[in-house]
């Protein structure tokens, strides 16, 4: 066999920093496309292989996909606003407003995160309605749907908690009926059910909880700004590995049984 | 730095270990272990509680039955707890009690000492300054709320409508307080201390709430916005829904 000339990338690729990174060359063999995807961290998150069944998006619509995606879209978005946005009372909205009209590019990445996060709300809706719709929970798939509600919640509670951050008329008082439902729960609210059993009052209640005190105030900015940007996040992460997990598990996206 | 020949994937290096687990021959259940000697067949764990027909009777420590005949009744076993059960009772409950009183402190991490809240409580003048028998609404603005003397008495109302919070406006003319967003009304100041700021019309569906009402060092009036008193509660009979004045 004639020895071709190496080229420097050739060159490159036997040295032993290369090799040392990349395990697996690029030869054409089943085995070695199998082991290129399975010994990446961030390639083995998908399988190897999918069924064909997995294309069909009349079928799956691939509104989980969706969502996932507009997930990383808005944690992208969001790091990035947060270079800029203090959560205090002071400048909250005024770090909004000189996002929009002073960072170059900030304009779109807060449209971007605003309507991504919109769009992520309608996306877990249709893709509830979807698995629904395909009989997606039957067994062994239903554990599967109440991580799905949960992660619901958590969406629906980040949209919630990320509603106050802009600090203007509208997120306030949106909170403000937000969390007055809260003080009416059984139990842990002061103005509901059972409330003197367990001995809440309106500076210690489920609402209190929430707001920081009895007001909507700069207290319940940073507590929301955690809630959103740290707390749920992470819960929703953990939820997310294990409804992906699951699907693998189970077989991937849901097809004929 | 390892070398070239030592294997790096966890399945190959397994296979250089020895077997230290093994299956007993017949009975692919029970390992070579649990089928040690004839008298410690059947045993269980100390957490075993039979279900079923063995229910009936208690598990209890005694010959079990086994195959070479040391247990014809056929009781079950179940040991004494060992080392291990206690250890692990001791780590599970560590474990658990870290999490619980974790999760405690956590929620009461959550309710600060002291909030840096606006002061809730105002002076609003001398009882003096309010003509008798009238309704002032000198603090609508402020305070968002009506200073009413009665005879015998002070109220202040809370001029929040309970329908969805808009703030009503009183109708001297018309001695009842009507609310501009959905039309709810509330009866006046002839209707009597108790029965004032009552709501009569419209989608509202209770009556206004009273604030606390105190009298001051100076002798000015002090309202507390802090605390307010309901009538579903029947709490204006309560010292501090009214102030008693002549």
């Amino acid at each position: 066999m004639a020895e071709q000339n190496k080229g420097w990338f050739d060159v490159v690729k036997s040295s032993y920093v290369w090799k040392s990174m990349f395990r697996h060359e690029y030869q054409d063999t089943y085995r070695n496309r199998v082991l290129q995807v399975s010994s990446n961290v961030f390639l083995h998150l998908h399988p190897t292989k999918i069924r064909r069944h997995a294309l069909r998006l009349r079928f799956t619509w691939c509104m989980g996909g969706i969502t996932f995606l507009l997930f990383l879209i808005l944690t992208v978005t969001g790091i990035i606003l947060m270079f800029y946005y203090r959560p205090t009372g002071e400048y909250a909205y005024h770090d909004m407003k000189y996002l929009q009209f002073d960072v170059p590019f900030g304009m779109i990445m807060r449209n971007m995160h605003r309507w991504g996060a919109h769009a992520m709300v309608i996306a877990v809706w249709l893709h509830m309605f979807r698995v629904f719709m395909t009989g997606s929970y039957k067994p062994p798939r239903e554990f599967n749907w109440v991580i799905g509600v949960n992660l619901l919640v958590m969406t629906l509670m980040l949209s919630f908690t990320g509603y106050l951050l802009p600090w203007d008329q509208l997120s306030i008082w949106a909170v403000t009926v937000g969390t007055n439902m809260g003080r009416a729960t059984p139990l842990v609210g002061h103005e509901g059910p059972f409330a003197d059993l367990m001995g809440v009052d309106a500076r210690y209640d489920a609402r209190a909880l929430l707001t920081a005190g009895r007001l909507i105030s700069a207290a319940t900015l940073l507590r929301f700004y955690v809630l959103h940007c740290i707390f749920i996040p992470l819960i929703a992460a953990v939820l997310m590995i294990v409804h992906f997990w699951r699907v693998r598990k189970d077989g991937g996206i849901s097809g004929p049984l | 730095m390892r070398s070239p020949r030592a294997p790096y994937r966890t399945r190959e290096r397994r296979k250089n270990c020895r077997i230290v687990f093994q299956k007993a021959p017949g009975n692919p259940l029970e390992s070579r272990a649990s089928s040690r000697g004839a008298a410690l067949t059947r045993a269980r764990s100390f957490w075993y509680k039979p279900r079923g027909k063995a229910r009936k009777g208690k598990a209890m420590a005694g010959p079990g039955k086994s195959e070479d005949g040391t247990n014809p009744e056929g009781h079950i076993w179940r040991i004494a707890p060992t080392r291990r059960d206690l250890l692990g009772f001791l780590g599970w409950g560590a474990v658990l009690n870290s999490i619980g009183v974790g999760t405690l402190a956590f929620v009461r991490f959550m309710y600060p000492r002291v909030l840096f809240e606006p002061p809730s409580q105002f002076k609003i003048g001398r009882p003096t300054e309010y003509s008798p028998l009238s309704t002032s609404d000198k603090w609508i603005k402020a305070l968002r709320l009506w200073v009413i003397r009665y005879d015998d008495r002070f109220i202040a109302v809370s001029a929040i409508c309970t329908h969805l919070g808009c703030t009503p406006r009183y109708l001297a003319t018309e001695d009842k307080y009507k609310c501009p967003c959905h039309g709810s009304g509330y009866r006046g100041f002839a209707s009597g201390w108790k029965v004032n700021a009552t709501n009569f019309e419209g989608p509202a569906p209770r009556p206004m709430e009273r604030f606390k009402l105190g009298l001051a060092d100076d002798g000015q009036i002090l309202v507390d916005k802090g605390s307010t008193f309901r009538i579903e509660k029947a709490e204006f009979d309560k010292p501090g829904a009214y102030l008693p004045y002549a």
